[in-house]
Order: structure tokens, then C-alpha cells, then sequence
């Protein structure tokens, strides 16, 4: 396989001023990320120390394997919702090693809001359990939360993709042989408690675990009884009386002992096997992304060179080079898994959409699992572009995108406007894990254009009502517009929506899609099969 | 211009797109929150092992030594063969419990693994309640209250559904009450005898070499 | 069929195995007993018929005369072999086994009072010219004055001993006078604690003393064929660890000497049957008598090694009435070393341990023996001595042996009890040794360079090697996916 020959000159003004904005983006997510995850008010640290708890942070490091990888999904939830009172959601979802065996994490974090469940921390959970579900993995679940947010209860409760579904997901997840390890190391409350009951094993700490339907709150307002929480639903009558909990533990760090036996005694799982090579680090640099990552959404960058400090060796099969020149394919190697990748370099053209088809099509052939590398505007508009059937070939593209049964990931490297995501399998497209980086942009339109676009609309209405035009007022009226859409477009907001599994930095997104290839190999592959490809 | 290609392989095998912060002060932070895997070797001193590679070879590290190697299939039990990177070493190890004995280079070995994961207790448990599983009555007493016994003492003989069955104490601890006396009756879940509260120090558990089990010092 | 056609061995261990292995080759059939304690033992299994004792505490069982007796009347023994230790020295069981129509393989009873009896043996010694270390007794409750002149003609330090007394118990060193008061009384108690007998002497304590034996056979008329001396200087908590044949440069007179002053003494007791007779040498060339062992020694394979004989059926061939060998027909040929594996910490004192072996891998070779009364799967309590087995290692001189037991005890892989094994191999290997430099106080000498630790480099292995056996430790290493095990630890 080829080296990609990289153009890049490291001396040059571009470069350097790329690369002054992107690792000051890059340093921007490390602050924005250690403070979600460890600045917490003294106050809510203390509650929990004179509890005898563990922070969240501290369980995962005693929980995972020594000198193993942790990639942590969404970090930045919620980071623009609830005021930012909810760091991260208020809970941790990642996939580690846990006495050897890749499992999905999800840890309660009661060091906010007693861990209580806002709507962005039901999403997130639910998200967890789909990642479980689509890759076979395990789950251990660190259960410690006060249970529903009640002031958003309207968003946490009723619908078909909240609270319930986390133990619809359960459900499945044990049907189909994925085993739960459930964790009590706070309380399990109302639907929480389905937590530890839905998991095929769990383990309660003595005082401080609990799990009931109803609090003692409730049931003090419900019958007047007045009992302790250890006393309605701790470990000594779970574990001796009841039966919901299977394993009493001393301590935080003795139910993660356990835990940790319970998870070496499962069955290792068998891997799917997909082509795999002895692994070589990228001959490029991969620090350099910095200098190649354009510090302006309307500018472009050449996507081979991101391609060659992604890749093993920097090696790149590229397929149909000279033809549809917008879309770049190829096979590679990714930590040792033969993938094939994706990348846009400019618009979506008649023949690149039909070289993506074709392409997504000989990776299913081959099990080939598929990385989409997103920096796409949109596809090509015009006459002579509508004649040739560019509608019906982006639609080629998208059924067999769609259609794939080969693991999908996507990485969103810069824009993300328009028809193009769908194509270049947006989140709608069940890729198995979806990451931006900080520099990332969504939305239907690009800001400039939906500002203008706006405008324009703006004008025609005035004109239409006869009213006179200010160009101050619209000036200002731009400047809002696009002030409101760029809030909208940014890494940072699509995070906190959960639009995305999180933002990375893009020297990790190597070890990243290591991780997560890993980790979707542990589900069966299905069988090629496409809808009707309208030619 | 010929930009220059850095080939990226280090020594164990790869290394990747760049960690943040050195190799060096990750493997501190690994020490400092990780989960600790900690032996105390044959004169009572603590040593923990940290796992810093696992493949192609497998490296360790305790303290500030660094050793690579690569465990062999030798096919045989009990016999242990390690590739140290070219040069071989045999030898034999064999394992009871918590306590692994060792013979290397001419030379023995014995460690006993400690920590929560050889089953010490962080926190010292309440009193103990022993209590009936089934219904039935007291044949005979062997101990008394004040008494200080050790896990797995007598302390009663009990006949439930024609079956004879001795109660054996959980843990060692001192008898603060028994609850029946012979040839009473007692009901499925009745407290039989209570142990006192246990007075251990929680942060380490020693245990004694006579025994091997562990006792507070 | 040999004439002792059935024997009896009233012991456990090495020796019961060293006996029955020798008793079986030659011919006899082999009884042994046992405690329930030692009902896997390998003697048990070794034996034709092996009878379980009955007895509350362990040792006690071995020491049941009466029931030993018995034991071998019901199994039709006509001879019981005492090994060493336990009743081999006790004149009234060999007077019982006698008296009960057996053949007792070892000297009579008379024999083994007087050289039993460690002042009158002194005396008998003294009478024949045999040198004896000045000293003097000390009466029961003696006030100080009444020995303090006595002790300053023989000169400090001194050495007080058990009359009764033996295997290192009951000795104290007295540096000077103002000791000597506090010091008698308290060895008195334990004289008679350990032996019932609360006699005790007082003697010279040698300068740089070396541990000098030799090994005779006698016909018990007067006759004694000699085997050449041992040196068993290297001991700790006063009991040998490393025994060799012949003793390292001593010369021709010195040698001869010695060896004549044991077969001088008897056969002057008309001694019958296999004995030691044990000297202590100072540096400045003076010997003297220490005492007579009336019984089959621990070291014997030494001597062995190097004269060629069997000393078991030596004494089995002298209990049946046969002649001895004429000396002539003898000639000693190389070197030989022995260790004594015990189960204890060097490090901690050398205090026993306890545990069960787990692993056992017995070292093999040319000019390599290993003397074993242990198996797999064998428990070791507190019950019985810490002594496990023997390996000695022969060779065309001492160097050759030297390396040759160097090499065995590396092989030796004892797992699950602690034991002396390494250590004794650093003993082996000191330079000391190699060059000869033996005396009684070489393990307290070199203590800080033989309990030294291991390189720090060898210790993380042997820590990484071991971690390997836990399942779970296993698991991190092994079950780890490729690609989380190449990552190695990162955070995003």
C-alpha cells in the first residue's frame, strides 16, 4: 500500500496560523473538559467525603485495569443547557477495561445534584445502552442518583426516548445475551431502582447503597411510616430479605473488587474477524493536524492529509483516484483493522456521489467497516447538475449508506452543512460512534448564508409591505442573526445537545477510532442487502 | 521540498499520536488513582506492580525498576518460562490462594497479595448476627458469651428437620450474646448468637503467617 | 533371608526413608510407624507394613517405647532400627528391646549411659588420654564463690553446658565474672526444663573453634574400624547446617590424632556398633573431647560418599553378628558436602516455618544426593523438627564438590513452605567457605553478606514473574483486546 505523499509545508505563515488557532481550540476543550469533569463546588465534595463515598472519578480509576485505555463519550453534555449547573450531564458514559473485558460505563455523579437525572442525563444514559446494544457491550453501571430531575420532569418522563427507554434498552440488552453489572453505591430511587433490578448482577455498599421504588420521603407522605433509607432499602435487607441485590459489600472499594470478579468470570466474547495487520504508528506527524485544520469554516484543507496522520504508516489505498475527485475513498489500515475511509475534499458531485455509493458498496462486500471524514457544505446545485440527476445520485448514496450493515464511524473534522451530512453519514445514520472536533460546524446552512439567506427573506417582505429599509436596522438584524446561529453551529452546542459522542481533540482521534472499531467488533455482522437504488 | 518522514515505533512495540504529558508522569497518575495491584514480599514489605504495557511484550514496573517480558507456553503446571527480551528464564511458581511461591534463577520466592482484591476489608463490619436459615431446636452449646473465637470456631450444634448441623462463627471476633439455650426452639431467621462490632484498624489488615488469615495489628 | 529378616525403624523423616531404603535393597522387610500427622510421610509409603502410633501430642507417639515394642512384636520384627533423635540415645528403651527378645541396631544400653552422661564420658575420656577441654562442675544451687576461683583457672570466656544436655540446648556463653553469677542459675532451669536433669559444667570456650567428628564402628570387643573425620563447623542457634568429609586443611598429624583418640575411646568402652566421636579444634591447633553420639549421625552420607559404604547396613551387618571390614580394605576417595534443609526463615532468626509444599523439584546429577523425607502435598507443622532433607553433593576434591552443591541447590525448588535453601547456597558460595576459613561462629560472622537481599532489578522480576500466577492478574495481561493493550493507558 502507498505512502500518502504529504504537501505540507510546516514552515509556511498558513500553517503556523492554523496551528496556533486549532491548539488553542484543542486547549480550550481541555479546560472546558477538566472543569466538567473535576471543578465542583467544595461544598457538594465534602457531602460526599463525609458520606465515606468516592467521587465518581475516583470509582472509574478503581474500577478500570491498570495502564488500559478510557475513551469517555460526551464529556461536554449539557455544557450549554440548565445554566451549566450540569456538567457532563451528571453522568460519566465511556468504554474501558475492566479485568480485561471492554465494557460501557456509566457512573452517576453525585457531586451534582445528588445525581439527579436531568433530560440531557436520561439522553445521555440512553445513549450509553444503544452503544451497548448495537456493539454487544457490556455495561457496568455505577448507579448513585436521587433519580428524575422533577422541575423537567416533562422532559425526562413521558416520552418514548426518556427515562423508560434506559429500561426498555435493559431489557433488550439482556435478551440478547449482553450482560449488566449494576453497582449501588448511592441511591437508587423510583425508576433508578430498575437500574440494579434489570441488571443481570449487582452489588450494594452497606450504608450507603439503597434501592427503592420509594423513598422514605414518599413514604412518609404516602403512609406517614417514618424508616430510614438503610432500613427500607439497604444492603442488609436487600441482600438478605429480598433478594433484589446479589452481593453486600463493606465498602465503595470492595463492591468494586467484586464487581471486578463478576466481570473476569463472564465469557470472553468472540469477535467478529475482520481483515487485521501487524499496527505501525502514522509516519506523519500527527501534532501537524493543527496546522492542516482551516481557522475558518469557509475555508478547505486537502483531506489526504488528514487521512495520512489517521492511518497506520500513513498508508492509503486510494480507489477510483482520478474520478470524482470531491470525494476521496480508500482503504486502510487503523490500529491494525483494515477500514475504509470517506473524506470529502470540496462538494458533493454527480460522480463522486456515485463513486461513494459504489465504494460503500465493495466495503460491505468486504466487511470492511467504513470512516466517514465529514467537511462537507453540500452538494452541487444548478441546472445542468439537477439534469443529470444529482437528487436521484445523492440518494443513491444515502441508500447505501443507509443500508450498510458494516460498523460506521464518523468524524465531524470541520463543516457539516446541508444534505452533504446525511450522505456522509450524519448522526440520523446510526453510526456506531460519531466525535467532532472543537473547530466543527452544523447546521442546516452554513451562518454567513443563513444570515443572508435571512436578510434576503427579510428585504422581500419589507418590499412586499412597502416598508422603507434601514440599513442599520438591517445590519443589526444580521449581526443578531448570525451572533444566534453561530451559538447554534458550534462544537460546543452540538456536544451538549448530544448531536454528537463527543468533541475530540484531533491528535486523539486516532486512539479514539482504535478504540471504538475495537469495541464494535464485538457485535455480529449482518449481511448486504440495499433498498432500491433509483439509477 | 522533501518534507522529513519521523518514523513513529518505539521499543515496546508503538507508540501513537501524542499523549498528553510525558510517559513519565502518566504512569505517576496511574500510581496515584488507579487501581492498585500490591503483594507484600516474604519480610512483610509492600510492593506494588504496575502494569505498564501489555503488547507485543508485557512491562511491569515496581517502584523504579522496569521490566519487559513475555510469558511462554511451557505446557507444564507449575513450570514457568519468560522471554526477557532474547534471554530465557525458567523456573517454577505455584500458587495457594493469596500466596504465590516462586523459584527463578536459582532462587525462592514467596509474596502474598494484599489489597481489596485479596479480600481486605476497607471497613471493619457491624456486629454480626448469626442467624437460623430453618427452623429447629438447640442440641448443644460450645461456646459462651465473652468468649473470643476465631472464623470458623463451633459455637452451636442445632437439629432442623432431622438433620444435625454445626454453627460456625463467620469471622473471629468475641461472643457479645447468645440468643438460645439447649433444647430451646427457635424460628427460620431467628438471631442465634451475636458477635461484638469489629475493632480492627480499617486501613491495613495483616495477616498472620501461622494462620493466614488476617488479624488487626 | 538375612537374619534380621524383618526390621523396624522407630522414626520419621529423612532418616526412616534412609533406613528402610537401605533395609529394602539389602533384603529385610521394613515396618515403620507413624502419628496420624505423618500419615503422608513418604516412609509410610515406603515401607512394607507401616502401623499408625497412637499418641496426643506427636513426638510423644515417637517415644512411646512401650507401644513401639509392641508394635514390633505384632508385626513379627525381630530388630528395630532407632535412626537418630527420639529414643536412639535412650539406654532404657534399648535395654527394653533387648529385654523383649529384639535386636537392638545400635550399642548396648551401657554404652549409652556413660557416654550419655556428658560428665562422666569427660571423665572416661580423660582416663584414657584422650584430651578434655578444662572445666569443672557446678553443684545444684552452688553459691558463686564456691566455682568463681575454679572459673577464673580455666579463664573466660567460658562455656556452660547440660550435663545431660545435647543439640545445641542448654548452653550459655559467660564473657566474665560479673555474668557468671546470673548466668548459672539460669542455665540450670533450662538443664533441667529441656533434659530433667539440672546438672551443668562449665568449660574453655575455644578459640575460632572448629567442629572436628569421627566416624567409628566397633565390634564391642575392644575392635573399631574408623571411617575418617567430618568437620560440621558451619551451625547455627548451635546446630549444624553444613557438614563436610574430609576435614579442610588439617594436616597429616593433626588428622591422625584426632581419629586415633576417637578409635582409642572405643575401644576402650568395647563400643559396639556405629558412634561419633566428636572434637572441638581451636585455631591454635589444640583439640579436645566434646562428647560421644551413640547413634547413627545426620551427616553420615558424607562419610559415605567418600569411603564407599553403606553405614546403615553397616550397623544392620554388625547387629546380625558379622564382622567388621578390616580398615585396610578402606581408603577414602574425594570430597564431601552436605546441607540441611530446613523449613525456616534465615531471615527472621531462622525461625521455623510452617505451610504445605506445594512444588517440590529435587535436584539430580552425577556425584549429587539428596537425602528426602518430603513429598508434595505434605503439610509441615510445628509438631516436628524443621529439618526436611539432606543434599550432598561429591566430588574429586572439595572445590569440585563446592561447585557440584552450588549447582544442586539452584536446582532445588521447594514451593509453599519457607526454607534455608537459598541461604545454605550463599553459605556454599561465600568466599569464606571456598577458602576454607571454618569455624563455629562463621554464620554470625558473615550474617550481614548471607541475609543480604536481592538486587532490586532480580526482585521486580521475581515480583512480575509471580504476579503472573493470579488469574486475575492474568486476565489484565492476557484477556485485554489487542487494541486497548497496544493504546496502553490514555485518556481523551
Amino acid at each position: 500500500m502507498a505512502v500518502i505523499r504529504s504537501a505540507l509545508r510546516t514552515s509556511d505563515s498558513e500553517f503556523r496560523t492554523r496551528y496556533q488557532h486549532n491548539r488553542s481550540l484543542a486547549r480550550e476543550l481541555h479546560e472546558r473538559q477538566q472543569a466538567a469533569r473535576h471543578a465542583r463546588p467544595s461544598r457538594d465534595v465534602d457531602r460526599l467525603r463525609s458520606q465515606g463515598k468516592m467521587l465518581p472519578r475516583e470509582r472509574l480509576e478503581a474500577l478500570l485495569d491498570p495502564g488500559t485505555p478510557f475513551l469517555e463519550l460526551s464529556t461536554l453534555a449539557a455544557n450549554q443547557a440548565y445554566g451549566g449547573e450540569a456538567p457532563g450531564a451528571s453522568c460519566i458514559v465511556g468504554i474501558g477495561i475492566v479485568s480485561g473485558r471492554e465494557v460501557i460505563i456509566h457512573a452517576d455523579d453525585s457531586t451534582i445534584k445528588g445525581g439527579a437525572w436531568y433530560p440531557l442525563s436520561v439522553k445521555k444514559i440512553i445513549r450509553c445502552l444503544d452503544i451497548a446494544l448495537e456493539n454487544h457491550l457490556p455495561v457496568v453501571h455505577l448507579c448513585d442518583s436521587a433519580g428524575g430531575f422533577l422541575q423537567l420532569q416533562s422532559e425526562v418522563f413521558p416520552d418514548r426516548y426518556m427515562a423508560g427507554r434506559m429500561f426498555r434498552n435493559q431489557s433488550l440488552l439482556s435478551k440478547r445475551g449482553i450482560k449488566q453489572l449494576a453497582l449501588v453505591m448511592g441511591h437508587c430511587t423510583a425508576g433508578g431502582a430498575y437500574i440494579p433490578a434489570l441488571s443481570d448482577y449487582n452489588v450494594i455498599v452497606e450504608g450507603t447503597g439503597a434501592v427503592f421504588l420509594g423513598g422514605p420521603p414518599l413514604v412518609k407522605a404516602a403512609t406517614g411510616a417514618v424508616v430510614s433509607a438503610d432500613a427500607l432499602g439497604g444492603a442488609r435487607m436487600h441482600t438478605q430479605v429480598s433478594g433484589v441485590c446479589d452481593w453486600a459489600a463493606g465498602s465503595e472499594a470492595e463492591a468494586i473488587a467484586i464487581g471486578r470478579e463478576i466481570v473476569s468470570q463472564w465469557e470472553p466474547t468472540k469477535k467478529t474477524l475482520i481483515a487485521c495487520e501487524p499496527v505501525e504508528a502514522p509516519l506523519y506527524d500527527p501534532d501537524e493536524l493543527y496546522g492542516i485544520i482551516p481557522d475558518d469554516i469557509k475555508k478547505g484543507f486537502d483531506c489526504r492529509e488528514v487521512i495520512a496522520r489517521l492511518v497506520d504508516g500513513s498508508r492509503f489505498h486510494e480507489y477510483q483516484p482520478d474520478y470524482g475527485p470531491t470525494l476521496v475513498c480508500g482503504f486502510a489500515n487503523l490500529w491494525g483493522y483494515r477500514v475504509g475511509i470517506l473524506a470529502n475534499n470540496g462538494i458533493l458531485f454527480n460522480d463522486s456521489a456515485l463513486k461513494g455509493a459504489h465504494f460503500i458498496e465493495l466495503c460491505n462486500q468486504n466487511n470492511t467497516p467504513m470512516v466517514f471524514l465529514q467537511n462537507i457544505t453540500g452538494y452541487m446545485v444548478g441546472t445542468d447538475y439537477e439534469r443529470a440527476g444529482i437528487t436521484k445520485d445523492g440518494a443513491k448514496m444515502i441508500m447505501a449508506q443507509a443500508c450498510s450493515h458494516v460498523p460506521k464511524f464518523t468524524v465531524m473534522c470541520h463543516a457539516s452543512f446541508g444534505a452533504g451530512n446525511y450522505g456522509m453519514c450524519g448522526r440520523a445514520f446510526d453510526s456506531r460512534f460519531l466525535f467532532s472536533w472543537p473547530n466543527h460546524q452544523i447546521g442546516v446552512m452554513g451562518g454567513e448564508q443563513a444570515a443572508n439567506t435571512l436578510l434576503e427573506v427579510k428585504l422581500r417582505q419589507l418590499e412586499r409591505e412597502g416598508r422603507p429599509v434601514d440599513e442599520a436596522v438591517l445590519r443589526a438584524l444580521r449581526e443578531e442573526t448570525l451572533a444566534a446561529y453561530q451559538s447554534q453551529l458550534s462544537a460546543w452546542h452540538s456536544t451538549s445537545e448530544l448531536w454528537d459522542d463527543g468533541v475530540l481533540d484531533p491528535v486523539d482521534t486516532r486512539n479514539a477510532l482504535g478504540m471504538a472499531i475495537s469495541a464494535s467488533l464485538n457485535a455480529p455482522m449482518g449481511t448486504p442487502g440495499y433498498g432500491v437504488l433509483r439509477l | 521540498m522533501r518534507r522529513r518522514i519521523r518514523p513513529r515505533v518505539s521499543a515496546i512495540g508503538v507508540t501513537d499520536a501524542r499523549a498528553r504529558g510525558s510517559p513519565r508522569r502518566q504512569t505517576a497518575e496511574l500510581k496515584e488513582n488507579g487501581l492498585k495491584i500490591v503483594f507484600d514480599d516474604s519480610r512483610g514489605v509492600r510492593q506494588q506492580l504496575d502494569i505498564v504495557a501489555r503488547r507485543p511484550v508485557q512491562i511491569f514496573e515496581v517502584g523504579e525498576q522496569r521490566i519487559g517480558l513475555r510469558e511462554l507456553d511451557t505446557g507444564e503446571a507449575g513450570r514457568v518460562r519468560l522471554d526477557l527480551g532474547g534471554r530465557i528464564v525458567e523456573g517454577w511458581r505455584w500458587v495457594a490462594g493469596n500466596d504465590v511461591y516462586l523459584h527463578l534463577e536459582g532462587r525462592h520466592w514467596h509474596f502474598r497479595r494484599a489489597g481489596v482484591e485479596a479480600g481486605e476489608s476497607a471497613s471493619g463490619s457491624a456486629s454480626a448476627d448469626i442467624r437460623a436459615d430453618m427452623p429447629g431446636t438447640v442440641v448443644a452449646l460450645h461456646a459462651e458469651a465473652g468468649a473470643e473465637v476465631a472464623e470458623g470456631d463451633r459455637l452451636l450444634t442445632i437439629e432442623s428437620m432431622k438433620l444435625q448441623m454445626m454453627v460456625t462463627a463467620p469471622r473471629a471476633g468475641r461472643i457479645s450474646v447468645i440468643h438460645v439455650e439447649v433444647n430451646s426452639s427457635f424460628d427460620r431467621g431467628a438471631t442465634l448468637v451475636s458477635l461484638e462490632a469489629e475493632d480492627t484498624d480499617p486501613s491495613r489488615l495483616r495477616p498472620d503467617s501461622e494462620t493466614g488469615r488476617a488479624k488487626a495489628n | 533371608m538375612p537374619e534380621l529378616h524383618t526390621i523396624l525403624v522407630a522414626n520419621r523423616g529423612e532418616i526412616a526413608c534412609r533406613i528402610i531404603r537401605t533395609g529394602k535393597r539389602l533384603g529385610h522387610r521394613m515396618v515403620a510407624v507413624y502419628h496420624h500427622e505423618d500419615r503422608l510421610a513418604p516412609h509410610v509409603a515406603m515401607a512394607d507394613q507401616a502401623i499408625e502410633l497412637q499418641g496426643a501430642v506427636p513426638t510423644a507417639a515417637y517415644l512411646d517405647a512401650a507401644q513401639i515394642i509392641a508394635v514390633a512384636q505384632q508385626t513379627g520384627a525381630v530388630a528395630i532400627h532407632p535412626g537418630y533423635g527420639f529414643l536412639s540415645e535412650n539406654a532404657a528403651f534399648a535395654r527394653a528391646v533387648s529385654d523383649a527378645g529384639l535386636v537392638f541396631i545400635g550399642p548396648d544400653a551401657e554404652s549409652m549411659r556413660l557416654m550419655g552422661d556428658k560428665l562422666r564420658s569427660r571423665e572416661f575420656a580423660r582416663a584414657h588420654g584422650v584430651p578434655v577441654a578444662p572445666s569443672f562442675e557446678i553443684e545444684a544451687g552452688a553459691p558463686v564463690q564456691s566455682f568463681e576461683a575454679a572459673a577464673q583457672a580455666i579463664g573466660y570466656p567460658l562455656l556452660i553446658k547440660a550435663s545431660a544436655g545435647g543439640g545445641g540446648k542448654g548452653m550459655r556463653v559467660v564473657h566474665d565474672a560479673a555474668e557468671l553469677g546470673s548466668a548459672v542459675p539460669l542455665a540450670a532451669g533450662e538443664a533441667s526444663r529441656y533434659f530433667g536433669d539440672g546438672r551443668i559444667y562449665a568449660e574453655r570456650l575455644v578459640p575460632g573453634p572448629r567442629h572436628i567428628e569421627v566416624q567409628v564402628l566397633g565390634d564391642g570387643q575392644g575392635g573399631v574400624l574408623h571411617l575418617g573425620e567430618r568437620e560440621c563447623s558451619i551451625q547455627r542457634r548451635f546446630q549444624k547446617i553444613v557438614e563436610e568429609a574430609p576435614s579442610p586443611g588439617l594436616s597429616e598429624a593433626l588428622r591422625q590424632s584426632i581419629i586415633d583418640s576417637a578409635v582409642r575411646l572405643a575401644s576402650a568402652a568395647r563400643y559396639r556398633n556405629a558412634g561419633t566421636v566428636e572434637f572441638i579444634l581451636g585455631s591454635d591447633g589444640v583439640f579436645y573431647f566434646l562428647e560421644m553420639n551413640t547413634r547413627l549421625q545426620v551427616e553420615h552420607p558424607v562419610t559415605e560418599c567418600v569411603w564407599g559404604v553403606d553405614l546403615v547396613a553397616l550397623q544392620i551387618a554388625v547387629a546380625s553378628g558379622e564382622a567388621l571390614p578390616s580398615q585396610t580394605s578402606l581408603a577414602p576417595q574425594g570430597h564431601a558436602i552436605e546441607v540441611r534443609i530446613c523449613a525456616e526463615e534465615p531471615e527472621r532468626d531462622f525461625r521455623p516455618a510452617t505451610g504445605r509444599i506445594g512444588l517440590l523439584r529435587e535436584p539430580s546429577g552425577e556425584g549429587v544426593r539428596l537425602d528426602s523425607g518430603i513429598r508434595e502435598g505434605q503439610s509441615i507443622t510445628p509438631a516436628f523438627d524443621s529439618m526436611l532433607a539432606k543434599l550432598i553433593a561429591h566430588g574429586r576434591d572439595r572445590e569440585a564438590a563446592r561447585v557440584r552443591l552450588i549447582h544442586a541447590l539452584e536446582q532445588t525448588a521447594l514451593l509453599g513452605v519457607a526454607s534455608n535453601i537459598d541461604y545454605l547456597g550463599r553459605v556454599v558460595a561465600h568466599p569464606a567457605f571456598a577458602a576454607a576459613g571454618l569455624h563455629t561462629g562463621f554464620v554470625a560472622e558473615h550474617a550481614e553478606t548471607l541475609l543480604a537481599e536481592a538486587p532490586p532489578q532480580q526482585a521486580a522480576l521475581a515480583l512480575a514473574a509471580s504476579a503472573l500466577g493470579s488469574r486475575d492478574i492474568r486476565i489484565m495481561v492476557h484477556e485485554t483486546p489487542d487494541t486497548a493493550a497496544r493504546i496502553g493507558h490514555w485518556r481523551n
